[in-house]
């Protein structure tokens, strides 16, 4: 009888030994000596090793070269800190928001959740909007779908982020894509498939993750009305609700690690090389930590959940992501009245590709 | 209103005053580096993290078990540390001192 359970990576057929209490997981994502994110397209679950041939960075890297790789673009990661890039999403939010309520209906992913990614990416990475529109065309996910991997969509991407590169010097010099061809790390300049790398991760890891935040949140209000007028009496709310909508939603459910050296975990063999994945969203469900778990409470706190994850890897998005949710939430508390699902949607709980609803 | 000094990681020290909110706010609000405050509060990200002078200890105590579920995963965390978003200023003893540990960054190595 082994504690961890196993799960089959339906791309390569690796079995993959799961870390799904909340403990057990926060304990193996800090200990990268042991448990290694240092490999091309492995730690993904599934497998993304044949959408790409360079690693993502920082995320494909262990410490102590992952903090180097980490700290070049933490400044990129601040922005959303700064008061001014608040208000420009604010401002964003605000516009989105008025359309919302001028529309019959929205269709809360494609319709709301991806324009307002894609459109405050632009702003993150200094993009004109003329891309992100671009961006939206491609859906929820860059090349990812039901079925799988879209490999044509994959190197379109691939393709894509080095015309990006190839042309940010001359068309977006205050881009992140212009920084990353002149960036330096250990005194040398970026390798290409480093600046591809950074590049990739952007649109691979904050994309649908961030869109299934925010469509999820407005859906929750629409099927919840209690939590809608709890959020209008009080908007400070929007703050505790974006850690509840991460922790129960988990958009990232689970990412791996890769087994160094032969190894136990409490006192289950582990051999090297062999996969773990680190489940987010069993973690963040442990009755151990968090009082009657599957309930939404968007008024929990505390709320240490492992949405983001943990340790040195943590979601360098996050900020971001947190941003667009806020003020997500605190526009709806302070301009809309009701949000109900729209006639004739009959769409469940929160795991849904559509969902319309109706503001007033 | 009670007067609090910020030990800084780069050896400085910071002065400040307050009586609403909390310990987050306060040096959030001021710009004291290392309290980012993602989380807005809720107890869920730990990048509010002070260490605490034997008096401040004292009157507030240890962290909670909530802060515990952070901190213990957390290289810089000691017995002496708390979570400043769950420090309230009401009521809080003039001269009390904290102090910042290294970023984040720095403790994974």
């Amino acid at each position: 009888m082994t504690r961890f359970p196993v799960l089959r990576d339906p791309v390569d057929g690796d079995d993959i030994v799961q870390i799904t209490g909340y403990r057990d997981l926060r304990a193996v994502a800090r200990d990268w000596s042991r448990f290694s994110s240092d490999a091309l397209g492995r730690i993904q679950i599934p497998a993304e090793d044949q959408t790409r041939d360079f690693r993502q960075y920082p995320i494909e890297s262990d410490p102590p070269r992952h903090i180097g790789y980490r700290s070049l673009i933490q400044f990129l990661f601040n922005k959303p800190l700064d008061p001014a890039y608040a208000a420009r999403i604010e401002a964003l939010v605000d516009d989105m928001v008025t359309r919302a309520l001028a529309a019959p209906e929205v269709e809360v992913v494609e319709g709301f959740a991806l324009p307002l990614q894609s459109r405050a990416l632009a702003h993150l990475l200094g993009m004109p909007q003329s891309e992100a529109d671009r961006w939206i065309g491609w859906g929820l996910h860059a090349f990812r779908t039901e079925a799988g991997y879209d490999l044509v969509r994959a190197r379109h991407l691939v393709e894509y982020l080095q015309s990006c590169l190839d042309r940010a010097p001359d068309l977006w010099p205050d881009s992140l894509f212009a920084f990353l061809r002149d960036a330096r790390i250990d005194g040398r300049p970026l390798t290409r498939d480093e600046q591809m790398g950074y590049s990739h991760l952007v649109f691979a890891g904050g994309r649908d993750t961030v869109i299934r935040l925010i469509s999820g949140g407005l859906a929750h209000l629409a099927q919840t009305p209690e939590a809608l007028a709890r959020l209008r009496a009080d908007p400070a709310l929007a703050a505790t609700a974006t850690e509840e909508l991460v922790r129960y939603l988990s958009p990232l459910p689970l990412l791996g690690r890769i087994c160094r050296h032969d190894t136990d975990l409490d006192g289950q063999p582990i051999a090297a090389g062999q996969r773990l994945a680190l489940c987010f969203a069993q973690a963040n469900r442990d009755p151990d930590i968090f009082p009657d778990p599957d309930r939404l409470q968007i008024d929990r706190r505390p709320n240490p959940h492992v949405g983001f994850g943990s340790g040195p890897h943590s979601c360098p998005g996050s900020g971001h992501a947190r941003l667009l949710s806020r003020t997500v939430l605190l526009a709806i508390a302070r301009r809309v009245q009701g949000i109900a699902p729209a006639p004739g949607e009959n769409a469940t709980g929160l795991g849904f590709s559509r969902f319309r609803i109706r503001l007033t | 209103m009670p007067a609090l000094t910020f030990h800084l990681p780069d050896g400085s020290t910071r002065r400040l005053e307050g009586q609403t909110g909390t310990l987050m706010e306060l040096a959030r609000n001021a710009g004291i580096p290392g309290i980012v405050g993602e989380c807005g509060g809720a107890c869920a990200c730990g990048t509010c993290h002070v260490r605490l002078c034997p008096e401040a200890l004292a009157h507030l105590g240890p962290a909670t078990t909530d802060e515990r579920n952070i901190l213990d995963f957390e290289d810089s965390a000691a017995p002496d540390s708390r979570l400043a978003c769950q420090i309230s200023l009401a009521a809080l003893p003039d001269g009390l001192t904290f102090t910042l540990p290294g970023s984040r960054q720095e403790e994974a190595t």
